[in-house]
């Protein structure tokens, strides 16, 4: 039982999310790039995690997600109304992602971020001039391309970044941008999180714009605060959103308290 | 070119001068606007200033209107400007190094990026399943599957096709996730082209009964094989050879569909490919294994290396594997098998027993052939959802041996001629379904084996037993086996937060039936042998039990108690003695199994159990039976007791990353024995072969390290196998209990390496010792150690030669040193990849294979006739 309702629980999450505006527009997209994170969500544990990254980037915008949830979210659009729901979440449950976002960047000065906190999406945009690069006379090979270094400060983090003008877009992994050429390998100093590219194709390629149905619009503050009102009581938000616990709602408790606890050091922190 | 020098010194002396002065006043403000070469501004387009190094000194970007402004601290004379934007043609502008307005005009071009493919790691983990890329481990050279899994770190095949995923069996061998061949997977591994795969998966504590997921704890292992596509595939492959006139055709058509998948294979050969290893079942399959025969013709031992080298056969296989997933998760699955098969063996035994009365040779020269007939054939129905697991499987197997063996005994001729025929049918049903909150499971088998066997002997043996002591012509010995067994059990489960409670209660039925009698013919009189060589037995099997089993589960552990109680009642019934006995005995059979999850790649593994075995009906007997031309054998006429203490740990280690693989294990067995063989050997070296009770302890202790390294760089793997036994048993050798000490150790290292593409090398080495102590007189250590070194060399891309030599070293009472060579020259063509073949086995002519056994009481040398130099070409067809 208990089990269950952890499952159930974290289940939600996904549930919602077959709620999905089906008859959003098709966007396509030139470049599909795929970088690899490696990081660690708990900064007390040595064991990295890995996860996959799409960048897909075309001469307006760009659209960065987790592969986990691309293929979550194809998976909800392909599946029709109720038929297979059973596989559909098994699918979702074999797919988990550790990123819910969508960034989408109409230059670098328009992005557009699209995050969930427990079962409700908000979307915020950054501050312009978020990223002030340096460049440093340094060079590399990086996955084949001839790269520069350029740092940068960004949520709390120094970063650094290696870019590429064999790839002219002033693209790169999360909300990072803004410089000239594509960044295809970005560490922050305390090596917590590393995007290396590991693939680049250049292939025309149409998705449907697969936001939530229901995005609340919202600044950046909000978001982060929201987050973590949650992720102070996250029993209490679940409740609050109308979920009740008929036993075992300690256990639930404790359990999604404990796991809130090794996720302890996210990619960004709220600096302003 | 002076002038530019000149220049250049003026300007950088200028440099200095301005840096050193008026630094404010160095900096450049370029502002301009980027047009396409209509005048159509672009914006985005990214604007930089880059050194010659090619390193970026500074950027913009243009606004909507195609505008930038660049601000530039550079002190050279001509600044470049390098402006790009997806979709044009990038544009490198020289301009002097002053304030100014400027246009940067762009070609509009298709850019072609340099593109990066994803090259998938050879080996991916997720949580319990492991993926292992194909193409990342395979060679030129490989043809089938099994070729490439056995380069796999952490992955190990046996010798007869098992394989092993750190250091123990596999459980389950799917194709794209369906269990077709219900453990006989030689026959995919061996013929599925590698090239229809794209991924080997390994999946650890896999519960493949959906059902139990999560709930019941699982130690198994499961390997599936995820092909490209679902597509018709399998391979066809003929050779001729001389000499004598060799044949070797396989023919082994495949289909995967989503729902559907089929096996059809028929192989004939006289040239030394073992064929029976095709339907042997590989995997811990709760079917029961058709007995062995009581009886046997005295046959040499078989040469440890690849059968082609010393199988003297002619052999012919017909297999049929059919699976049908219906629509509402029904599997059903059809296995036919039909095995005719000649086998000859020739060679020499050479035995020095060690007995009391001081020791005896036996020098054998020996020719055998066994022809075999074996027939199988089971139907499965499947049904595993997430609300019912029901399986059915009906098999049954029938077998025929014939065999005759010509043997000379320092130099007295004798003639031995065996007749089996062997019957099994079965069948196991098992349910599991949830009633209310508990998972209800029952099972149920039952087997039914019949097997009447013969031997005769021609001149008669034991001529003190039988004859007293004078020679008389012929003896034979009739067995009449007919078993009946059930296992029958119910279970609930229920869960009750993280451990879930199972009883269960079962009963298990033998009833089995042996009968044997001798006789003997001296002269014309025939006489059949009275009661102390003849058996009538019925033995009955009773078997009530409860057990209540826990398991835990967390995400660091999984444990699992099981406390089952037992009653076992005997009957025994002995006809010949007129004798009836009852015995009642009560077991406590508890286990302990824990597994400890340290960290993503390492897991702890630790199991307790202590067990009873009462043995095999057919030890009961009380008469003698003449088991072969050289051994007599009589039991007490009791039950055998034997409890057995068994513990065992283990350490798991793999990393993706690194690509290592390392597991570690060590057991304690102990093993107490009411019952102790009591070896009598007379002059001629027959063995008579008694059981009385006595208390002893057998204490055997085995330790066990496999290491395995994939280095992606250089595609080479490498692994190490270890092993260390120990075996301390007590004896009776002629009225003298004496403590008897086995000590194993086998070392084996190889590694395979494929680092240019012209050229793969495999080498393996491996050594195995034996060391043995009677009372504490030790004997002489024997051992085997092999070295194989294959090399493959591809001089054009449909050209592959390779060439091997093996080389084993054997040691004991005698050494030797044998060398064997091999070639194979393939060459490919087509867009199907047809292989044409040429192979030459055995060069160097090699007669015999030499084996040295030394054990408690003997030292056997057998000298094993091999198969002469031999060429054969052969056309190899994947579909």
């Amino acid at each position: 039982m208990l089990r269950f309702a952890c499952v159930a629980f974290l289940m939600l999450a996904c549930e919602f999310a077959l709620g999905q505006d089906k008859v959003s527009p098709i966007v396509s997209y030139d470049i599909t790039c795929t970088f690899q994170l490696t990081f660690y969500p708990d900064s007390t544990s040595t064991v990295p995690k890995t996860e996959s990254f799409f960048l897909f980037i075309n001469q307006e915008q760009s659209l960065f997600k987790s592969q986990n949830r691309y293929l979550q979210d194809s998976a909800i659009s392909a599946s029709v109304d109720g038929a297979d729901r059973h596989n559909l979440i098994a699918f979702l449950q074999q797919h988990r992602t550790d990123f819910d976002f969508n960034i989408v960047k109409h230059g670098c000065n328009a992005i557009q971020t699209t995050d969930r906190v427990y079962h409700d999406y908000f979307s915020y945009t950054e501050t312009q001039g978020h990223l002030q690069w340096a460049l440093t006379p340094d060079t590399a090979t990086v996955a084949g391309y001839p790269a520069q270094r350029a740092t940068t400060e960004f949520g709390g983090r120094t970063w650094e970044a290696w870019f590429t003008e064999a790839v002219p877009v002033s693209e790169g992994p999360y909300k990072f941008c803004g410089l000239p050429g594509m960044i295809i390998r970005l560490t922050d100093s305390k090596k917590q999180y590393n995007f290396v590219l590991n693939g680049l194709k250049q292939s025309r390629r149409e998705m449907r714009n697969t936001t939530p149905l229901k995005v609340t619009k919202t600044d950046k503050r909000t978001f982060f605060r929201k987050r973590d009102e949650y992720r102070a009581n996250p029993i209490g938000v679940a409740e609050q959103s109308g979920v009740v616990f008929t036993s075992g709602r300690s256990e639930v408790a404790q359990r999604v308290q404990q796991k809130i606890k090794s996720d302890n050091n996210p990619i960004e922190f709220f600096t302003h | 070119m002076k002038i530019g020098i000149a220049r250049r010194l003026i300007s950088a002396l200028v440099l200095f001068i301005q840096i050193g002065c008026y630094n404010s006043y160095a900096q450049t403000t370029i502002s301009g606007k980027v047009i396409d070469e209509r005048g159509t501004p672009i914006p985005n387009a990214n604007i930089a200033i880059v050194n010659k190094n090619n390193t970026v000194s500074a950027f913009t970007f243009s606004g909507n209107d195609g505008n930038f402004i660049l601000k530039t601290p550079l002190a050279v004379d001509t600044l470049a400007i390098k402006a790009t934007r997806l979709g044009f043609e990038a544009g490198l502008f020289l301009l002097p190094n002053k304030s100014q307005f400027t246009q940067l005009v762009l070609k509009e071009s298709a850019l072609k990026l340099q593109e990066l493919t994803v090259k998938a790691p050879p080996i991916i983990l997720r949580k319990d399943t492991i993926d292992y890329q194909v193409s990342a481990f395979q060679a030129e050279g490989d043809r089938t599957i099994a070729d490439v899994i056995k380069r796999m770190p952490g992955i190990e095949i046996k010798e007869n096709g098992q394989i092993l995923y750190q250091g123990n069996p596999i459980d389950k061998y799917y194709i794209n996730g369906l269990d077709l061949l219900e453990g006989r997977y030689n026959l995919a591994n061996e013929n599925l082209p590698a090239d229809a795969v794209r991924k080997v998966q390994v999946m650890e504590n896999d519960q493949p009964i959906k059902i139990l997921k999560s709930k019941v704890f699982s130690e198994k292992t499961s390997l599936n094989i995820q092909l490209k596509k679902v597509t018709t595939t399998g391979s066809a492959k003929l050779g001729v050879g001389l000499s004598p006139a060799l044949w070797d055709v396989n023919v082994t058509p495949m289909v995967f569909n989503r729902s559907f998948q089929a096996i059809a294979s028929v192989q004939t050969n006289n040239a030394g490919t073992d064929l029976s290893r095709q339907l042997d079942v590989l995997t811990k399959s709760s079917q029961a294994k058709m007995p062995t025969p009581v009886l046997s013709i005295q046959s040499l031992s078989t040469p440890g290396i690849s059968t082609d080298r010393w199988l003297d056969n002619r052999s012919h296989l017909a297999s049929l594997n059919l699976i049908k997933k219906t629509r509402n998760q029904t599997e059903l699955k059809l296995g036919l098998g039909i095995r005719d098969e000649m086998q000859r063996q020739a060679g020499r035994n050479y035995t020095r027993l060690l007995t009391p009365g001081g020791i005896v040779e036996i020098d054998e020269r020996i020719t055998n052939r066994a022809d075999t007939k074996a027939l199988n054939a089971n139907l499965v129905i499947e049904k595993n959802t997430e609300r019912l697991f029901l399986k059915n499987n009906i098999s049954g197997q029938f077998g025929q041996i014939d065999g005759g063996g010509k043997l000379s005994r320092n130099l007295l001729q004798t003639e031995q001629q065996l007749t089996a025929e062997q019957m099994q049918l079965q069948n196991s049903l098992s349910i599991i379904t949830h009633v209310g909150k508990q998972l209800l499971n029952i099972n149920s088998q039952t087997i039914y084996n019949r097997r009447p066997e013969a031997l005769a002997v021609r001149p008669g043996v034991f001529p003190d037993l039988f004859n007293a002591g004078k020679n008389f012509q012929s003896i034979t010995q009739d067995i009449f086996t007919a078993e009946f067994d059930t296992r029958n059990s119910v279970s609930f489960t229920r869960q009750f937060a993280r451990i879930a409670f199972t009883p269960m209660a079962g009963l298990n039925f033998q009833n089995h039936q042996f009968e044997s009698a001798i006789s003997t013919k001296t002269g014309d009189s025939t006489r059949t042998h009275g009661n102390a060589f003849r058996n009538d037995l019925k033995y009955l099997h009773l078997n009530p039990f409860a057990q209540l089993s826990g398991y835990y589960e967390s995400s660091k552990w999984q444990v699992e108690l099981n406390v089952p109680f037992r009653m076992h009642a005997f009957g025994i019934s002995d006809f010949t003695q007129n004798s009836h006995q009852k015995q009642t005995q009560l077991a406590f059979e508890p286990s302990l199994t824990a597994r400890y999850r340290a960290t993503e790649y390492t897991d702890f593994t630790s199991a307790v159990s202590y067990s009873y075995d009462f043995g095999n009906p057919s030890q009961v007997y009380s008469g003698f039976i003449l088991r072969s031309y050289r051994n007599v054998q009589k039991a007490q006429g009791a039950i055998p007791v034997n409890r057995i203490l068994l513990g065992r740990i283990g350490i798991n280690y793999k990393n993706p990353l690194s690509l290592i693989f390392i597991n570690l294990a060590g057991s304690v067995m102990r093993i107490n024995n009411n019952l102790q063989y009591r070896t009598g050997i007379d002059s001629t070296g027959a063995a008579e072969l008694t059981f009385v009770l006595n208390n002893n302890t057998q204490l055997s202790r085995n330790v066990h390290l496999g290491i395995g390294k994939y280095f992606g760089g250089i595609k080479t793997s490498l692994k190490l196998n270890g092993d260390a036994g120990l075996t301390r048993s007590e004896q009776i050798v002629t009225d003298r209990q004496v403590p008897v000490r086995n000590r194993n150790y086998r070392v084996g290292l190889s590694g395979s390496t494929l680092f240019t593409s012209y050229l793969g090398v495999e080498l393996s080495g491996s050594t195995h010792f034996f060391q043995n102590r009677v009372a504490d007189q030790r004997q002489k250590t024997s051992g085997i150690s092999q070295l194989l070194l294959g090399i493959d060399i591809y001089p054009g891309k449909a050209h592959a030669l390779r060439l091997d030599t093996e080389r084993y070293a054997t040691r004991g009472s005698a050494s030797q040193n044998q060398l064997y060579l091999n070639f194979r020259y393939r060459y490919t063509f087509g867009k199907r990849k047809i292989d044409l073949e040429i192979r030459g086995t055995n060069l160097t002519n090699a007669q015999n294979y030499l084996s040295i056994v030394n054990s408690a009481f003997t030292i056997a040398e057998s000298g094993f006739q091999l198969r002469p130099r031999q060429v054969t070409t052969g056309v190899r067809i994947p579909f």
